[in-house]
């Protein structure tokens, strides 16, 4: 499995390794990385998640990027380079959605994995482009289905104000238009009030409990969700049972934490194997 | 044929353009933006945006908040519209109270702040400058933000920002 995005602090060049956590600190070889909002809190959701099946197994691509893009654009230069092979899953996250590179990397990251995730500016890109049915899940939330069930639009800045009106009113409308636009992955997870996991344009499950109002305002919450999905993918979980058991123990690790809407992502995270217990003994079978 | 397929195509509904009064501050605007690392060409504006001169300059939509920074630095009337629409960015906003806290979203940016108006919290988007501008506003009093949304450049910050402005009106 691979992870790729961008971190905001310094990393020289583009960083390529396996990752691990050595006593709950986050590590891309023998370099620490700062766990914060974003990508490194994604890797270290997949990090706790594979530590339950006792796996370790994760490689990420970082660069460095406060926003100004070339980290972004030297992340897609490596990419094109052809250096990615055979994962069973690539899994992108922040990083500037620069269309042109986008559709330039794609056709490597599509022959490079079984299953691709697009999270954050990748989904951004990915839709921009034009080539969200051709990736297997995307991870929206409310606002930003609002932004995939805009054809034209390719940032959600630019989201019309009558979809943005309705974003949290009427999500499976906006499911239906993103899916008819052929914006929309062939799986989704939705993330929300209800974590709502979408196949081919419709609503396959609902995921309402354990229900934490605080962790919508937490952020991060959106990035845990996602690496731990891609931990039960890798752990060789079939996609859709990994949409469904990843907003579960999500909501878990939320519940444990006891978490305020001052609570940081951190401190929810960790409590990611505990819930991974709890949701696990419910389960009727395993892999 | 997976290749062919995917073969790029020039996009423009990701592109924007910046409008200005003539030609040679079109021309001094594409110069300048260069020089300043950003990828930007002259175009023909569409005959919808056209604000007296026949020469805009393209520039990545992503970018927008870099290249509205920039430019306000050169004291440049200018004029920024996307290339495939004429929608501005959408500026309403969504606020919610979760257990004395106020959460203020911007389609996809959040911003979370205390009673005392200290930012908690700030959650969602996609473009790399949120992580960092998270981890700089938190802690931070509202009417401290602006200075750290000065480090912003991207689409994402452009809407953590008109969330923050509505928090601080609210506060």
């Amino acid at each position: 499995m691979l992870i790729l995005g961008t971190v905001p602090f310094p990393l020289e060049g583009v960083s390529f390794g396996e990752v691990h956590l050595k006593e709950d600190k986050l590590y891309l070889a023998d370099k620490p990385l700062e766990i914060c909002m974003g990508t490194t809190t994604l890797i270290t959701s997949c990090l706790f998640t594979l530590t339950y099946f006792k796996r370790s197994s994760l490689k990420a691509l970082l660069v460095s990027d406060y926003g100004e893009g070339i980290g972004s654009k030297r992340l897609f230069s490596w990419l094109k380079k052809g250096l990615v092979n055979n994962y069973k899953v690539i899994c992108g996250h922040y990083i500037m959605p620069y269309v042109d590179e986008f559709k330039d990397v794609f056709p490597k990251l599509k022959s490079s994995a079984e299953i691709l995730i697009c999270d954050a500016g990748m989904m951004y890109a990915a839709k921009a482009s034009a080539l969200a049915k051709e990736i297997n899940v995307f991870t929206p939330d409310a606002g930003e289905m609002a932004f995939l069930a805009d054809k034209d639009v390719t940032h959600p800045a630019y989201v019309k104000k009558i979809f943005f009106e309705m974003d949290t009113k009427d999500v499976d409308f906006l499911i239906k238009k993103a899916w008819e636009e052929n914006n929309l992955s062939k799986l989704a997870l939705i993330k929300g009030k209800e974590d709502l996991v979408v196949k081919e344009g419709k609503v396959i499950d609902r995921i309402l409990h354990p229900t934490v109002k605080a962790m919508e305002a937490i952020g991060g919450t959106g990035d845990s969700v996602v690496g731990i999905l891609v931990g039960l993918v890798g752990a060789g979980f079939s996609l859709e049972r990994s949409l469904r058991l990843s907003a579960q123990i999500n909501r878990t690790a939320g519940k444990l934490a006891k978490p305020t809407p001052a609570t940081r992502i951190y401190d929810i995270i960790k409590f990611i194997p505990k819930a991974m217990e709890e949701v696990m003994k419910n389960e009727v079978d395993t892999i | 044929m997976f290749f062919k397929r995917f073969k790029k195509n020039p996009s423009t509904s990701d592109k924007g353009l910046i409008l200005v009064e003539d030609v040679a501050t079109a021309m001094a605007v594409e110069r300048f933006l260069k020089e300043m690392g950003f990828e930007v060409k002259g175009v023909a504006p569409p005959p919808r945006l056209r604000k007296g001169c026949d020469l805009a300059v393209e520039f990545n939509l992503v970018e927008q908040m870099g290249i509205e920074k920039a430019l306000k630095n050169t004291k440049i009337s200018f004029f920024i519209a996307p290339l495939r629409h004429s929608e501005a960015p959408v500026d309403i906003v969504k606020t919610k109270d979760i257990d004395g806290y106020i959460l203020v979203r911007a389609v996809n940016m959040k911003v979370v702040f205390d009673k005392k108006g200290v930012i908690v919290n700030v959650s969602g988007g996609g473009c790399p400058d949120v992580p960092y501008l998270s981890k700089n506003l938190i802690g931070k009093h509202l009417k401290d933000a602006p200075p750290v949304m000065e480090m912003g450049f991207s689409l994402c910050a452009y809407m953590l920002k008109k969330a923050i402005d509505r928090a601080m009106e609210i506060f």
